[in-house]
């Protein structure tokens, strides 16, 4: 069965500075969908709309077409990795990985750089490293729809391949909402593509349109 | 969410300032065995400002790791509402062990 996350009618400003004001997306599970945008055009803010956490005036975000206000109430139908570190750092591999549900040995088989660090405290791991973890286990992690802001930030090219090829693996399950400025990735992950510009919404049939709307030069 | 899976998130989040509130209640403690239940109100505001300091620095300087419990089902409402809700209990049942006591 697919599920359907839909948003639109979303106003936000800041004093007089209107940052969005006609946005209009849909996401499916089995699908990835591709957000870009210019620094401040309010991709972050979007995603954090969804989420739940940034209150606006306005704004219909629908699951299934049910309203859901607050949707981080909701992990089984949302989690969202946002673009800082987010986890206590005291804690150690394996206790993320139990407060997820995940496997831990799944994860060090499939990437044997982190065998035996189960025990191994998140403060001990590379900037790096921790994102890679941070990133793994909301792309895993049993939910409807999953939001990625910058997932591959902080990530070397060897790291980001694997991540891609585990959001690949993983969209049989659920619907992703990514936005990164290493836009390449996201125009070859991407099953729809919006890019955000002047407060609105525009979806990119074609590629070449990234270009005439300033976002990139290629 | 299973309540042992619950608390577990509950007690990480109390982790980051355990000790900071339990120096403050045994501190409390202290000051009622010394000068008795005249001070009462005192310990109850300096109770009440320490708690709304140590939120205010936990909001400030910890607020990313909320999205680690959001992700994970707990709301900042919960947390905080158990978490201080629990450390007052235990504040007053010290308090009133300690006026026992003397």
């Amino acid at each position: 069965m697919t599920h359907l996350l839909e948003l639109d009618s979303i106003r936000l400003s800041f004093g007089s500075r209107v940052i969005l004001s006609d946005v209009f997306m849909k996401c499916n599970t089995g699908k990835i969908t591709g957000l870009l945008g210019r620094n401040g055009q309010g991709k972050s803010c979007l995603l954090n709309i969804i989420y739940g956490e940034l209150k606006c005036k306005d704004k219909s975000i629908r699951f299934d077409h049910t309203p859901i206000a607050n949707a981080y109430q909701r992990p089984d139908l949302l989690r969202s990795l946002p673009q800082f570190n987010f986890f206590p750092t005291f804690l150690t591999l394996q206790k993320v990985f139990d407060d997820f549900r995940l496997d831990f040995s799944t994860f060090e088989k499939r990437f044997p750089e982190f065998a035996l660090k189960q025990d191994s405290r998140l403060s001990t791991l590379s900037g790096g490293q921790l994102r890679f973890v941070q990133t793994y286990l909301i792309v895993r992690a049993e939910s409807q729809f999953a939001l990625l802001d910058e997932p591959f930030t902080h990530l070397m090219p060897l790291q980001i391949e694997k991540m891609i090829e585990l959001i690949r693996e993983e969209k049989v399950n659920k619907g992703f909402l990514i936005t990164d400025h290493l836009y390449q990735h996201i125009v070859g992950l991407s099953d729809d593509l919006y890019l955000l510009a002047d407060g609105r919404t525009h979806l990119l049939k074609d590629p070449a349109r990234i270009k005439e709307l300033g976002y990139a030069r290629f | 969410m299973t309540l042992l899976r619950k608390l577990s998130l509950l007690l990480t989040f109390y982790r980051n300032f355990w000790l900071a509130n339990t120096l403050i209640t045994l501190m409390c403690c202290f000051l009622l065995w010394e000068y008795g239940q005249s001070i009462y109100k005192v310990l109850f505001c300096l109770k009440a400002f320490t708690l709304f300091i140590i939120y205010q620095y936990i909001r400030s300087y910890k607020k990313n790791e909320f999205y680690y419990y959001q992700n994970l089902g707990l709301s900042k409402t919960i947390l905080w509402t158990y978490t201080f809700g629990f450390d007052i209990l235990a504040w007053y049942f010290l308090l009133s062990q300690t006026n026992k006591l003397r």
